[in-house]
Order: C-alpha cells, then structure tokens, then sequence
C-alpha cells in the first residue's frame, strides 16, 4: 500500500519535470503545472486557483468549470488523495522527517490537538486568504500553496534556467516545519488541501473505518502525518487517506481492525 | 483616455531621449549610435555595397569611433548612409580578427604561423604545383571587395607573371551577365549614364532589383525623386512584392526566371503603337541575332516579336497582359526612362539575354543620350566595378576590361607590362585562352591525388566561396583537399576549408580606390593600424610576387609603405588602360586623394572634370579625339557607340528559353534568394555587428499564405526546404506579398542547415557563365512547430578546426 | 482609522511605478489588464509552451503581478505562434484567438525624435546636411504584417496602422540605443492607475464593485 502510495508521489515528481522538457522537445500533448494541467484535449485545474478567479472576476468560463470537475470528483469519491498520492511537498515532508530520524534531530510533534481546532485554523487561514485576495483583487493564494510553486518553480528552471522569488516563500514554510510547526503547511496553510477537504463529506466516499478489538497500542497515532486519531477522525475533513495508520496497525494482522471502506 | 497615454509615452520617452543624447543636445543618429569623441575624421567610401557611399570615419588614436556621411558626395547625396553602413565601423575592432597568419597541420588543426612561414610553404606549393601540373593549376580568386589596385596586382601577377589566366573572382557570380550585356549590346562594359540620372528621369524601370533593400541610398533617391515630382513614372517588375514594389505605379509580378518574355512583350507593344523612336532606331541601332555578326532587318525583329502578345506574357509569366501594355506605354512615352536592374536580371540562366533584351527596349525608344535616361546596371559590390571589371581580373579579361582573346590588346599589354622580359612562364606571354570561370575553376579544384582536377591550388581573397557558390556542396570537398589560401579578416566557411589563412587589414586600415557602379572610383584613406600582424592584400601578393621570382613585373614589390605601394600600383594600372575608353589617366593619386567626390571614367587628362555621360558629344571626352583611343566617329554625330563598329548598338533577336530549373510534381515550388537590408552577403561582418544582427539574425523562408494554409505551415513552424541537391531547416515566414508558388529565401546566415546555396541550382548562363541563384525548384515540408532559434550564428575560430559545417 | 483603510494605504505605499512600461506586454489575447490580474492563476502553461521561451514569468519583488507572464519586447517580441492561447486555462488569454492577425497585444508607437528614418526626413526637408543620419527600415522590414501592420508614409516614415499587433518584433530589432525609437504601448494596460489592485481600492472607494 505504501509502496504503491511512493511510487505514485515519485511519479508525479517525474511528471512536473517531464512536462516542460516535452515541452521543450515540442510535445504539446501534456501541458501545464499543478495549478492547471492540461492532458491532451482533458484539462484539469487546481479548483483553488479556479475558484480564486470566478470569485475575483464574477466571470465563468465554461473550460474552468469542465477543469475541476475531476479534482472535485475524485475528492469527493476517494477523499483528498491529491494530498498523500501526488503532492510533491507531502513527498519532501515525508523526507524531511525521514532525514531528521536518520540525523536525530528532535521532532517538533507535539501533543495532539483536537481536530476541529486543527480544521478551524485551516478554514479560518483559507477564509483570511480570500479576503486578502478580494482586497488585493489578484488571485494570490497559490503562493502559500506550496506544490503550485513547485511546479511552476521547475518549470521555470527549465524553461528560463531561473527562479522566481516565489521559492523564498517555500523556504519559509519549510524552516517553520522543520523548528517549530510540525507538517504546519500540510495542516493548517495549504489553502489547495483546505479547499479539497470542502468537498469532502461525512458519510460518503473512501473512509478509514475502526472496529472493535483495538489493542489501544496507539501506533497508528504516532504515525499519523497529520497528527489525527484514525480512530477517531477516519472520517475527518483533515485526514487526506494516506493509509500510514492502516499499515501500521498490528491489529490488523490478526483481524481487521484499521482499513479503507467506501461509504 | 488615449490622448493621456500618448502624453504618457511621449514625456517617457522625452526624457529618457534626452539623457541617451547627453553628449550632444542634437540626438542624431551619431549620437544615438556612436561615440563622438573624434580626434580626426578620414575619407573613406563606405566597405559595403556597390552605392559607393562617401564617407568619414572617425578615428581616435588608432580606433575607429563613428562613421559619418560625406555631405558633398554624388553617390549618397547630402550624406545620407544606410544603418548597416552607419555602423560598418565596429567591425574593424571586433574580437574575432584574425590577426596571426595560420597553417593547417597534418591533424587538420590551425595553428598560428609567421608571415614567413606561411609565404615560404605557399612559395613552395606555387612552385612544386607550376612545375608537376602547369601555371594553370594555381588558380587566384579575386573579390569586388578588394581595393583596385589589389586586384590590378594580383591580375598582373598571374597573367603576365604566370602567363597564366586562372584569375577569377566573386563579380563572376554576380555581374558577369551585366558586363557580357553591355559588351555584347552597347560594345563597352559600364553604364552610360550616372546616378545622377535618377533626378532626370521621368519614368523609373526597376527590374530584378530589390532596391530599397540592396541599395537603401539610391532607393532614397528614387523615392525622393518620386515625392518631388508625383509625376515620374515607377514600373517595377520582380516576383515578391517588396518595399521596393509598393511604391511603384505599376508592379508587374512575374514568375522567377520568365521576365525575357515580359520585355519581348513590351517591345511588341511599343512597336505596334508605334511609340518607337524611328529616327533613333535607324541611326543607332542595328537589328542582328546570335553572336551579333549578322545583320538583320527591322521587319525580321518585329516578326520576332509578333510571338509575345501580351496573352502569350501572361500565361508564360503571371503577369497581367493589362500591365504589359501599360508598362510599355510608361516606358516608351516617357521623355527619359532610366532602367535600373541588379541580381535579379543577373544571376539567371539566360542573364546575358535578359541584359541585351533591356538594351533593346532602350534602343528601341532611343533611351540612352538624354539626361535621366540609360540602361543602369547596379552592381552588389563596392569594387566589383572598378576593381574587378575595370582592371579585368576575370577569367577572359584584360585590364580595361577586354578580352584577353583580344589580340591586339593582348600584345599592347604584353609590351606595357614587359611580359616578353620579366614572365616566369616559358612562354613569355599572356595566354590567349581565357582560363576558368568561377563555376568550372571550383569544380576543377582538388587535391593532388584527384588526377581529374586540374586545379590543386588557390588563393581566394576576401571572398567566401565555401558560403556562396551554388550548390557549394560540390565544391567544398575539392577546396578541402587542394592548397587553398583565403585572405580574410575573419573566420569564415571558406577559411574553414583553407589550408593556409592570412590575416587582411580592413579597408580603413589600408586605403586603396574602390570604383561604384556609376564610373566612379573614389580613394580611400588609410585611418588606423592594422590589428596584430594582419595586412594589407597588396602587400601579400607583393611577397608572392617577389618570392616567385616576379620582383621586376610588379614594380611595388619592395615597397613597405602600403600608401606608396597602392599608388604605385594605381599609376600602373591608369597608364595601361589610358588609351581605351575606361580611362582613368586623369585621375591621379593626387587628385584622387584630394577629390571628396572621386572621378568618374572616362578621364583622360587632370583638367577632365570627369564624365557623367558617355557616347554623347559635349559629354564624353572620347569625341574629342577618337583616334587616341582607336575609333573613329563621324565629325556630325551627337551620340555614337564607338565601341561597336559603325556605332550602331545591338539590337538583338532573343526569345525566352527556359533554361533555369523547372518545377516538378516533387519540387512543385520555385525558390529565389536575395538579401535583407540589414545584412550583406554571407554576414561575416554585418552579422558581427549587434544593431543590424540583431534585426535578421538568421534565415527564414517567406511563403505565400495561400500554399502555407494549402501546406498547413503556419507562422514561424520549422520548414525544410529542400531541392535535388541539399536542404535547409528554416523558419516559415507566412506573407501575402510574394506570387503563389514562389518562396524566398535570404541568404546572410552562416549556420551550415541554413546556408541557402546548398539548395541552389548551378545552372549557369552559357554566355557568362554566371549561376542560376533566382530559380531553384524546391520542396516544403513541415518539420516541427515553431521553435527557438539562437540568434545569429558566426564560424569562429575553433570552427576553423573542423572538417564539417555545423 | 479602520483596518481596511490602514491596509490600503500600506499598499499604496508600494513604489509601483514600475508596474507599467512600454515594451513589456501580455502574451497575445490577453484581456483587459484589470480582468487579466484577476483571471490569471499563475499556472506557467503559456510560459511552459512558448517555443521562443519569449513569455516570462513576472518576479515576486516587482509587484503583486507575481507570476504572471510578461513579453519585454527590447529582449524579443512575441513571434505570433499563437500556441498559448488555447492552453489558458481560466481564459485570461482568450481561448477563442488563434489567427495572428487578430491578435492586439498593444500598438506600436514610433518616436520620431530618435527614429533615423525620422532624422533622415527632418534633414532632407529642412535641407540640412551633416552626414549623421541613416536610412533604417529595420522596424518595417522585420514586421510580420509589413505593408498592413506599418508603412511608410512618403516612403521612408514608418506608420503604423490599426492592423499592428503589437507583437514587438519591430522594437527587437530597432538599432538605437539605448532608448528604442519604436515602442509597443501595451493594450489594457491604459496608465500606471488602472491596472492592477490600485484600480481595484479605487472602485471600492467609490462604493461597491
């Protein structure tokens, strides 16, 4: 599972840098970055970024509605597998941490917090964000999104052989994770993960489901990138179906106590 | 609103004008462009095209700094300059000079060499090869680029000192159809008339000539002639609608290669209205075919004529028959018609009958004494004229530019050269035979092991074969494999190919006289210092000369100052050709060095102002004493042809062969090549200049919309243009303004995929022998969509090193 | 003071005088610029599919245009190839333009106290000689719309007409220097205050969007 879940992350690392290189050779049939992707005649949009544009111009194109469709439908069907599957930062957090363990540096994880707080915080930094914007009147958010300005960061480096400034931002963020807030843009920031999780719903789509027979031997809490209870939040806006907690669990070895299950 | 953002604009641009002037407070084009600290400012004519602009350089210290027009001048009047020339300065202290003679080694690598080195293996190959192969099989090719006296040198060299005429050079691939023309119709090379003639004219025939591109200035000229007075006539016949074409009354499209029928055509139509001048005709002209030997009557050429109805031009060129009669009409009814014509009537298949067949449109309407009206020839180069067919360093020529098959001349300039006495050959003469031309000489030249090439060596000065020839891909591997020297300033294709390569001096760095395509040769000042060891051309044949045993035929070689020797050699020269029409006796190195506005032939004596007008009386100082120069005019003629027997110009009887290259369902399109006007020849030095560079930095190929939507090419995808004998990889140019099934490409760019001669048909004319560079059957393909291409490309010195074009 | 006051008057503050300039355009089929800041999510795909690798992407120091894709046209003007329209995912370019005679990416204005040809004619008219200036044409002969796009009045004044696209070439290759004598004027981009989020505080300052 996830051997599956690393190949998948590694392979849309790949695609960010295959793009602009075909592009490069003159192959126009994939185009674009994670904001907007185009594949052939198939477009699809980050739904923050369409979002951000609708809600500042008042104007509806017909392609941006076609283009979240499959985001939103995936979301909705599989929850936010956008986040554990594809995202390129998820990926560089995931090594980071891996990094720090080899290098034992403490962990800044700290006690857990209650997961509405958790969602509260995201909802109310997405809320600012939209604000600032429609003050600004410029679709700003992808900045602090950081797997937009990754991609649109690599295609520049091969395209112009030069970044923006845009990457200091990813620096800052990346500085906060590693000292003081754990996995603080994957939790509380990224306002392309918050908005996905809006369409996320209770009793519907893939859910990380308990029954009985826990050993309480808390593993699965320990593992959580997200610092979620599986037990407790399989069903959570937060959780993005990473399935860390349902590898762990040693339950499951004896009986199915952690799993997936479509509602 | 939109008058708000205009203020915006201009105050911006105000300001930041007024800063970027800030030396001088008249923001002229010095200003902008150049430095105007000047210590001195030198004459000079401008190192570009055949115009012949006067001008100044600035010099400061041993730099050039600016360039300036020369407001007294007859060829860009008032000082008007073109913005390639304007900037032609900025060459001369380029990093890329060569300044260090090279050799090739065994490993194909140049290595830098002394002067001694490099002239004593060159005296060594000279020597081995005269002996084992004959004087033939060291060939020079010369260069319209190289000062008068350079070529006057080298031409002596090789046909008095080797007895040998393998003397070629450049002008053979762009005007040898305009010197065989005027030879074979008028009797003597060389316009009639002068530049001048543009102000006189009432109608203006621009045919083959993209004007305001090749020659800006005298396009300028024209226009401004035409604003002055709304009332002179334009007629302009080519096939892409230029710059040129737009302002014209007429334009008469016209498929590349099919303007013969389209002058047949309008002499039918002046016949047949009876627009001819009767009197002119009967006195002047003499109606005859084939060779010229044969005389034939009027009545014969109208029946020749009766074929090319205006129906019959139509089909054959795409050019409405409405327009033919109008353009006959413009041309005949008109009080002076100047005919102005360059590559595009030259460098074709049938260029000498296209020549004679303007020639007859002039005679016809008796064209040719009047101010405002000749038949005017524009040539390429700014010495090709002066220095190349004047001092007859062709292949078939002697200096004044006659044939070498010339008896009587030939023993005259045995005598005046003491070829008798001072020849190497055994022969003690000039050979008789003309030797190669241009074409045939390349063809011939290969290694030693080639027991099919006779040529195996060849010094080419300041000219780029291995870029120019067509079809050069023929040709590259015999330069490869022969001893080749190449005289040039910087890396370039042919140096790539050289065994040996010298370092030039830049004109400013030497001085030397450069004659336009007026009659008018013009002396340019030494400004500076050659850079490193680089120098001068004459200087370099003069060692030959003296290492090849010729010290005595080539009075100048011992000399070491280079302005002593380009004047001894110009006295040499004026003093062989003071007895033929192309006279220069009066013009002097004195004179020439005082003069701001240079002399035009014939001049046979230091009071002759100089003559704007030949064959005319009053005008042409030849009436005023035939007998020394070897005619005989009738005390009663105002204007006589005394180049030809009885005076009279040819009429000639030409039909319209095809002989250029024709389509096929495979290579259904037909291409030409031109230039740009930002570019000259194969760029090696225009290209090296960051403002014209930077406006054409490479190739493109313009196609009509209609083929590119038939073709499904759109704007800037990537074309391969490719005919039977190699292709290009270019960019596409979508424009509504060429004929359908003609594309065009420049030919400046110096990138191996995209050198347009390897497309190029080597067709020549029969009677020139100059290459078919207008008419190549072709065909598009798609490669790929549009694609970045890196500026300009330049051969640098590492290139040198390398076998293979890149 | 209200805080929405005080956050505007911090961004006013902002030198953004360098937020509008001749030469540096939109890609072709932009829209309005006011639209366009709003509409464009910074997604790179025009700047990713440029073959001539002209689009760039604008850097976060300059304004709040961050990431949005500019063409400076003194560097090297759009070459018409019309690939980024169609790829604009939210129609900040218009999807709809695929014809490059269509496309009005600005106008070009000529300055004609630097231009040579300009200098040419003011000294041929005046009859004043002093061998300094040039005939030039380099701006009509690289225009890919040559005769409709510009002319030359009195055959030597370059004019440019409604049909320009303000593609840049012609400023490309204009040899002066350093200030070009032809320049684009990008469209929708009408003056430093239209553009951008300044036009937006100006609007909500007038009440309502």
């Amino acid at each position: 599972m996830q051997k599956i879940r690393k190949i998948s992350q590694l392979f849309f690392l790949l695609l960010i840098v295959a793009i602009p290189i075909l592009n490069l050779m003159e192959i126009y049939f994939i185009n674009g970055s994670f904001i907007s992707l185009t594949v052939g005649n198939l477009a699809i949009s980050d739904p923050l970024a369409v979002f951000q544009a609708i809600f500042l111009s008042h104007k509806i194109v017909p392609l941006m509605l076609v283009s979240i469709l499959a985001p939103i439908f995936i979301v909705i069907l599989f929850g936010r597998v956008w986040c554990s599957y594809a995202c390129p930062y998820f990926l560089m957090t995931e090594f980071i941490d891996k990094v720090k363990i080899k290098l034992k540096i403490k962990s800044v994880r700290n006690k857990n917090i209650n997961t509405n707080k958790q969602n509260i915080i995201r909802y109310g930094l997405l809320l600012i964000g939209f604000i600032v914007i429609s003050i600004l009147g410029v679709p700003l958010l992808y900045l602090i999104s950081p797997p937009s300005v990754i991609s649109t960061q690599v295609i520049m480096i091969i395209k112009h052989f030069a970044i923006t400034l845009e990457v200091l931002i990813i620096l800052l963020i990346l500085i906060i994770e590693i000292f003081f807030i754990y996995r603080f843009a994957c939790r509380y920031l990224c306002p392309t993960g918050t908005l996905l999780s809006l369409f996320q719903f209770k009793n519907f789509g893939l859910k990380v489901e308990h029954i009985g027979n826990c050993s309480e031997c808390k593993a699965c809490i320990k593992v959580c990138p997200l610092m979620l209870d599986p037990k407790i939040d399989g069903d959570s806006k937060q959780c993005n179906n990473c399935g860390i907690c349902v590898d762990s669990c040693k339950d499951n070895l004896k009986q199915k106590t952690l799993f997936f299950k479509m509602k | 609103m939109e008058l708000s953002r205009r203020n915006f604009i201009k105050s911006t641009l105000a300001a930041s004008a007024a800063v970027a002037a800030g030396i001088s407070t008249n923001s002229s084009a010095v200003a902008q462009t150049q430095e105007v600290v000047v210590e001195r400012w030198v004459k000079g004519v401008c190192r570009l095209c055949g115009t012949g602009c006067s001008v100044y350089v600035g010099v400061k210290g041993n730099r050039l700094v600016a360039m300036k027009g020369n407001v007294e001048s007859m060829t860009n009047t008032r000082g008007y300059l073109c913005v390639k020339g304007m900037n032609i300065w900025k060459v001369a202290h380029h990093p890329d000079r060569l300044t260090k003679p090279l050799i090739r080694d065994g490993k194909g690598v140049l290595r830098p060499a002394s002067w001694d080195q490099a002239l004593t293996l060159i005296e060594k190959k000279f020597k081995e090869y005269h002996k084992k192969y004959g004087y033939d099989s060291v060939a020079y090719y010369g260069s319209g680029q190289c000062t008068t006296e350079e070529s006057y040198t080298f031409n002596k060299l090789w046909k008095g000192g080797f007895g040998s005429n393998m003397v070629d050079g450049n002008p053979r691939l762009c005007m040898a159809s305009a010197v065989a023309g005027y030879m074979s119709s008028l009797g003597s090379d060389e316009p009639a008339g002068a530049y001048a003639d543009i102000e006189k004219s009432k109608t203006i025939f621009l045919v083959g000539s993209n004007l305001s591109e090749a020659h800006p200035i005298l396009f300028r000229r024209v226009t401004r002639h035409k604003k002055d007075n709304p009332d002179v006539k334009i007629i302009v016949c080519e096939p892409r609608k230029t710059l040129t074409s737009s302002v014209a009354d007429l334009w008469m499209p016209s498929l590349p290669g099919t303007d013969l029928a389209i002058f047949n055509g309008m002499a039918r139509e002046i016949i047949k209205n009876g627009w001819y001048d009767k009197e002119y005709v009967k006195t002047l002209g003499r109606v005859t075919t084939g060779d010229g030997s044969k005389e034939l009557t009027w009545d014969d050429y109208v029946k020749h004529l009766e074929k090319y109805t205006p129906q019959y031009v139509e089909k054959k060129t795409g050019c409405p028959a409405a327009d033919v009669k109008n353009a006959a009409k413009m041309f005949a009814q008109s009080d002076a018609t100047l005919s102005m014509w360059c590559m595009g009537l030259n460098q074709r298949a049938n260029g000498v009958w296209a020549n004679n067949l303007i020639h007859n449109l002039h005679i016809i309407t008796g064209n040719y004494g009047k101010p405002g009206a000749d038949a005017f020839s524009l040539t390429g180069q700014p010495n090709a004229c002066g220095g190349v067919r004047e001092t007859g360093s062709l292949a078939h020529l002697l200096p004044g530019a006659r044939p070498v098959a010339n008896k009587k001349w030939r023993e005259f300039v045995e005598g005046y050269w003491n070829v008798q006495k001072y020849s190497i050959n055994p022969s003690k003469a000039i050979n008789p035979k003309p030797g190669m031309h241009a074409v045939k000489l390349f063809s011939s030249l290969g290694g030693e092991k080639d027991k099919t090439k006779p040529v195996k060596a060849v010094i080419m000065s300041t000219t780029n074969p291995a870029q120019t020839l067509p079809n050069v891909n023929k040709f590259i591997g015999g330069m490869q494999d022969a001893f080749t020297v190449v005289i040039d300033i910087f890396p370039t294709r042919t140096a790539q190919c050289a065994s040996v390569v010298l370092p030039a001096a830049f004109i400013y760095e030497k001085g030397g006289v450069f004659g336009c395509s007026e009659r008018r040769s013009f002396l340019t000042d030494k400004a500076v210092n050659a850079p490193g060891e680089a120098k001068a051309d004459i200087w370099i044949a003069a060692q030959i000369a003296k290492r090849m045993g010729l010290t005595k035929l080539i009075g100048w070689a011992n000399e070491t100052n280079i302005d002593r020797m380009n004047e001894l050699a110009w006295n040499d020269y004026i003093g062989c050709t003071a007895n033929t029409e192309k006279t220069l006796k009066g013009a002097t190195y004195k004179r020439l060095k005082e003069s701001t506005v240079g002399v035009q032939w014939p001049c046979p004596d230091e009071k002759n102002p100089g003559t704007y007008k030949r064959y005319v009386r009053g005008m042409d100082p030849i009436f005023d004493n035939p007998k020394r120069y070897g005619y005989t005019i009738p005390d009663d003629a105002k204007e006589f042809f005394y180049a030809r027997p009885h005076g009279k110009a040819n009429i000639f009887l030409r039909d319209d062969p095809d002989n250029s290259e024709q389509t096929s369902k495979a290579y259904p399109f037909i291409m030409t090549t031109g230039r740009v006007l930002e570019q000259w020849h194969t760029g090696s030095m225009t290209m090296r200049i960051p403002e014209t560079a930077a406006a054409h930095p490479h190739s493109f190929v313009e196609i009509n919309e209609k083929d590119a939507n038939r073709l499904k090419i759109k704007n800037g995808d990537i074309v391969k243009v490719e005919s039977i004998r190699g292709s290009n990889i270019l960019p596409a140019k979508i424009v509504n303004n060429t004929l359908e099934g003609v594309i065009f490409v420049p030919m400046h760019d110096q990138k191996a995929d995209r050198m347009v001669n390897f497309i190029c048909s080597d067709i020549v004319d029969p009677i020139s022998a100059e290459p078919d560079y207008k008419v190549s059957a072709v065909k598009i393909t798609k490669v790929s969509g549009p694609k970045k291409i890196d500026g300009r490309y330049l051969v640098t010195r590492e290139e040198m090193n390398k076998k293979s074009f890149s | 003071m209200s805080l929405i006051n005080k956050i505007k008057l911090f961004l006013n503050s902002f030198d953004d005088n360098e937020y509008y300039r001749i030469n540096r355009m939109r890609p072709p089929g932009a829209v309005d610029e006011k639209l366009f800041m709003k509409l464009c999510v910074r997604c790179s795909k025009c700047i990713e599919i440029c073959p001539y690798r002209v689009i760039k992407r604008s850097d976060l120091t300059k304004n709040l245009e961050a990431g949005t894709p500019y063409i400076y046209a003194e560097e090297k003007g759009c070459q018409l190839c019309m690939n980024c329209t169609s790829v604009c995912p939210t129609g900040a370019l218009d999807n709809k333009l695929t014809y490059f005679r269509d496309t009005r990416i600005g106008v070009a204005i000529v300055d004609d106290t630097i231009c040579l040809n300009h200098l040419l004619y003011n000294q041929e008219e005046a009859g004043i000689a002093d061998g300094t200036v040039a005939v030039c044409n380099q701006c009509f002969n690289s225009c890919p719309l040559k005769f409709d796009a510009i002319y030359l009045e009195d055959m030597i004044l370059p004019t440019i007409t409604d049909k320009c696209t303000g593609c840049g070439i012609c400023t490309e290759s204009c040899p002066t220097s350093p200030q070009k004598a032809i320049n684009i004027l990008p469209n929708g981009m009408a003056d430093i205050n239209s553009a951008g989020y300044k036009q937006y505080l100006k609007r909500i300052e007038k009440g309502g969007r």
